[in-house]
């Protein structure tokens, strides 16, 4: 079976779960955070910074979408509407850290790789530049960095992020620019300096 | 070949990560400059491969304690516990105040009519 049939029949089914979910079937429910916490925690983590407040972030979550499920149009998709209630949740999380301690940015991201078969772009970047960019991820402001993740690796619209984030359209595109900004300037402009770098030492050996 | 003109260039740089959006916002004279510059082509490659790069993390989970999803689902268990302690909690407090509503109302009603057979 094709990539995109078997990607159709999982949301076929998650459609029937969420239905199932919200007329009060609460197996339903489980098997949907089975189905879709290893993607919400990485979403969280990707947004929080770390493994404690991404545990917060995703327990807050499911919390808030067991609640308010039946609020839940289905105009979107359930994944689509759990990554804005994590974007919200992270976002509070976040404001209630800056409250209380500073930031600890964890820079050694470990990743699995889940689904290469159905990436073939992605799979031919070289993994030297899915970590420079994870890494530059890691350092950029929370901030900034929820912007990015939120429209660049989840897709989500400027106006959701917006929404979710508590600001502005505007101000959700200033800060994408920031961000895609400093990323551009962390992958690729200092690694061609350093590679200039080199080549300046490797030419005065020679 | 031109490979810089410090103007068009400097002003396109800034506009480069919105393009990724909204390529629209080129003018036919911005992309005519594109085309021949070799500094503005590398800095749209730039972003463009940052763009792909990003959308292709979407695919990558980042390794969780496999515990997780059971501490959620107890934490569900106990979220849904507490909303049926409190519907319960609400329906008994709704009983009573109805049962002490329709006392009330029984009491004021021997009462009036207690009063009026006095009056009688």
């Amino acid at each position: 079976m094709a990539a995109a049939d078997v990607a159709r029949l999982g949301q076929h089914e998650m459609g029937t779960l969420v239905a199932e979910a919200r007329d009060g079937d609460r197996s339903a429910f489980d098997a949907l955070v089975r189905r879709t916490w290893a993607d919400t925690y990485s979403l969280a983590f990707r947004l929080t910074g770390n493994a404690e407040d991404a545990r917060d972030v995703c327990q807050e979550a499911y919390l808030r979408a067991f609640r308010g499920l039946r609020r839940f149009r289905g105009d979107a998709r359930f994944t689509t509407w759990l990554y804005r209630i994590t974007a919200n949740c992270a976002s509070t999380q976040l404001g209630r850290r800056r409250r209380h301690r500073h930031e600890e940015l964890d820079d050694d991201l470990e990743l699995n790789d889940l689904s290469p078969s159905i990436d073939p772009v992605g799979r031919s970047e070289s993994a030297s530049l899915r970590d420079a960019v994870q890494k530059a991820l890691a350092a950029l402001p929370p901030k900034l960095r929820a912007v990015v993740v939120l429209r660049d690796i989840y897709d989500l619209s400027h106006e959701v992020i917006a929404a979710e984030l508590g600001i502005s359209v505007s101000a959700a595109k200033v800060r994408l620019h920031r961000a895609r900004h400093r990323l551009r300037d962390d992958v690729f402009l200092r690694s061609e300096a350093e590679g200039r770098g080199h080549d300046d030492v490797d030419r005065r050996a020679m | 070949m031109m490979t810089s003109t410090a103007v068009p260039c400097d002003r396109l740089a800034e506009l480069m990560p919105d393009l990724l959006d909204d390529p629209g916002l080129l003018s036919s004279a911005d992309s005519a400059h594109i085309a021949q510059c070799l500094h503005c082509q590398a800095e749209m490659a730039r972003f463009r491969r940052l763009r792909r790069v990003l959308a292709s993390l979407r695919l990558q989970q980042v390794p969780a304690d496999p515990g997780l999803v059971d501490d959620l689902l107890e934490g569900l268990d106990s979220a849904a516990e507490r909303r049926d302690r409190h519907r319960i909690a609400s329906r008994r407090a709704a009983s009573i105040v109805g049962l002490a509503a329709a006392t009330a109302a029984g009491v004021g009603g021997v009462l009036v009519l207690a009063t009026r057979r006095r009056s009688a």
